[in-house]
């Protein structure tokens, strides 16, 4: 067997008696020659997917030292392993390249419907390289029969909905899009990209690591991806094979009980344990409770989607094809459609931590980072920044507002918001900055859960909850503790690189817990690849290595980027914890080489 | 009195996620889950007073009881 090392070459580690087509199609769109070009992936490529494959191709061909937004960095979207099955929740889409943000490795999925498209255009990833030699708005446009830079001038400075609406007029209903705010454009470092369901009423977000601000570097407004009368079909090695094992997850997904709770308050649902635990980001990271908790809890969400109705709705997918369906459609007093979806990051980072305890107010927040196109956790950490430094007290959802619009328009004040909580508070000289490697602290302080910490610190990406989520731990471990914590973090960030590389949600953990040789079922069954646990466990502990390679050179290394010093100092209430889990541990998590043979 | 509150999937066993228990003759959580018609299997985290406590528990009437299925990260 050959394990890959860092610098991901030969990675053959298992025998293939491949028969099925793997999507080994990539676009390289030229961004200053404007020259399209199609490639077909070598074998070795073919291995990787969504994560994976960004990891491999940014530490392959990205000088790892390079400006996050200058010509030599890659904007890359990657289709998982599995992006073109009909396993459940499949369709995530891998977004990545250096990040503006933390100056380091970064990949952010993302659903939508767009995903979907490009692999029926059967098309593994897209790579956009070099930046234009002039300011450009352009719309990337692919069919089968087409593939070309549209220059849509009309668009400069549009918001999200009115640019998905000129997109649609423009190319017609059944397109798939991506595409970026005006914060994207103005090059914040604190804009991500956004991608609609199919009658855009879902919004989604690839927001972390300001990717926006890479997409708006190479001049690209949208992508429009156009399936219609695509002849591609994926080729399973053996289709009885994979349909048993994705229909093993489907019956295993539907038996457990985090299903029902994702599916009725979606991800709210876990917002009062959070704030009872003592974990939610309340006044800029100063509490861990928060007096208004139950007005924004999840039961609260779904009890005003309920009663309000209209357009109010719980249980939606963000990807076709989903069984968990946790997103929803959250309505004003009317019924009308505020945003879609209001997820628990947003309520925690734009409500608690901003002191603002009504879910209008902070619907309508996140309705306005979506418009401008902003990450909502990004943002909601640096306006509780800037609350802390007195441009607005705590509690002011019309100010905060007012502050999210001159996001959009670009004032000074908005720009300085736009790039995120590190710059907030370096300009209005707050020294409390909840950021680690340049990137906002998502909705579960480190301080009561110290395994979030650990992901937090040592994570290729930064300060980023998706990266291996310890709050499943708070039912076996005590949050508080450091011990074992460093552990924790290390099995929970091998099983999202996995899930990442795959293209699946990362709420189909618990089935493949008890039962990770499902994994290697469905990869034998689409690509005849003959892998045990182990081998799979492996990639994802490849992709890690590789992230880990690539931030080394990069100069991100965790050891220069710890905790902020007052996680450290400050007891939070209501547990009086400080974050104490000693860098030496942290630093030598990977030393030996992880436990393989179990999910 | 002590007061009991359940969260999410467990408030479909109760008519008001917020009730008032009587605790005389020690009883323990589980005791107040039978009253209350709640499967302990569906139970996953108890707290008491802010604090980490389990089925075993015993309740007082000065507590504040708060009952939490198993639900995932966001």
């Amino acid at each position: 067997m050959v394990i890959a090392d860092c610098a991901g070459e030969a990675y053959i580690p298992w025998e293939s008696e491949s028969e099925g087509e793997g999507m080994n199609t990539v676009i390289r769109i030229n961004t200053r020659t404007r020259s399209i070009l199609r490639e077909t992936v070598s074998e070795d490529d073919t291995k990787w997917g969504g994560r994976g494959y960004i990891s491999h191709l940014l530490l392959k061909e990205v000088p790892p030292a390079c400006e996050a937004v200058g010509r030599y960095n890659k904007l890359i979207f990657s289709q998982g392993l599995l992006a073109d099955t009909s396993v459940t929740t499949a369709g995530q889409m891998s977004i990545g390249g250096k990040s503006p943000l933390t100056g380091g490795v970064k990949e952010s999925n993302v659903g939508g419907f767009a995903a979907r498209k490009l692999s029926r255009l059967g098309i593994k990833a897209l790579v956009f390289e070099d930046t234009p030699t002039t300011p450009s708005t352009d719309v990337l446009f692919i069919s089968p029969m087409d593939m070309r830079l549209d220059s849509m001038p009309e668009l400069k400075g549009k918001l999200v909905d009115e640019t998905i609406s000129l997109l649609r007029q423009k190319y017609g209903k059944g397109i798939g899009i991506f595409c970026i705010g005006p914060a994207g454009e103005m090059m914040m470092y604190g804009a991500g990209i956004a991608s609609p369901d199919s009658d855009d009423v879902q919004i989604r977000y690839a927001g972390r690591g300001g990717l926006g601000a890479l997409m708006g570097s190479k001049g690209v407004k949208a992508i429009v991806l156009d399936d219609r009368g695509s002849d591609y079909k994926a080729l399973y090695s053996d289709r009885e094979a994979f349909q048993k094992a994705a229909k093993w997850l489907i019956d295993a997904l539907r038996a457990s009980p985090k299903t029902e709770n994702r599916h009725v308050y979606g991800t709210p649902a876990i917002l009062a344990l959070a704030n009872e635990v003592g974990l939610l980001p309340t006044r800029n990271f100063s509490s861990g409770q928060f007096e208004f908790a139950d007005d924004i809890n999840g039961e609260k969400v779904r009890q005003e989607i309920v009663s309000r109705g209209g357009q109010g709705k719980s249980g939606q997918p963000c990807v076709p094809g989903c069984i968990i369906q946790c997103s929803n459609i959250f309505p004003d007093k009317k019924g009308k459609k505020i945003v879609a979806s209001l997820q628990y990051e947003n309520i925690s980072l734009l409500g608690s931590n901003c002191g603002i305890g009504n879910l209008d107010d902070i619907a309508e927040l996140n309705h306005l980072c979506n418009q401008v196109g902003v990450d909502a956790i990004e943002t909601g950490a640096a306006l509780g920044v800037a609350m802390e430094a007195g441009v607005i007290p705590f509690g002011d959802a019309e100010g905060a507002r007012d502050l999210v619009r001159q996001i959009g328009e670009g004032s000074y004040l908005g720009r300085i918001l736009g790039n995120g909580a590190q710059i907030t508070g370096r300009v209005l000289g707050v020294r409390r900055v909840p950021v680690i490697k340049g990137q906002a602290i998502p909705g579960y302080d480190p301080r009561a859960l110290k395994g979030n910490g650990v992901t937090y610190t040592t994570s290729p990406m930064g300060a980023d909850h998706t990266a291996g989520n310890a709050f499943e731990t708070l039912k076996t471990m005590d949050p508080l503790k450091p011990e074992g914590q460093v552990d924790a973090s290390k099995r929970l960030q091998l099983r999202a690189a996995l899930l990442d590389t795959l293209g699946l949600c990362l709420f189909v953990r618990p089935p493949f817990v008890q039962n990770p040789e499902k994994f290697c079922e469905l990869l034998y069954g689409r690509f005849g690849w003959k892998m045990d646990v182990r081998d799979v466990m492996g990639m994802a502990y490849d992709v890690l290595k590789m992230e880990r390679e690539f931030n080394r050179q990069a100069g991100v290394s965790e050891e220069f980027f710890p905790m902020p010093e007052f996680m450290c100092d400050e007891p939070l209430p209501p547990n009086n914890a400080v974050f104490d889990v000693p860098m030496e541990h942290m630093k030598s998590m990977w030393e030996n080489e992880p436990v393989l043979t179990q999910f | 009195m002590g007061e009991i509150q359940v969260y999410a999937s467990l408030l479909k066993w109760v008519r008001n996620p917020r009730a008032h228990f009587n605790a005389e003759g020690k009883k323990s959580v589980t005791d107040l889950l039978k009253e209350l018609g709640i499967p302990e299997d569906d139970v996953a985290i108890v707290m008491i007073n802010g604090k980490r406590a389990h089925l075993q528990s015993p309740v007082y009437n000065t507590d504040s009881v708060k009952l939490f299925p198993l639900i995932g990260g966001g």
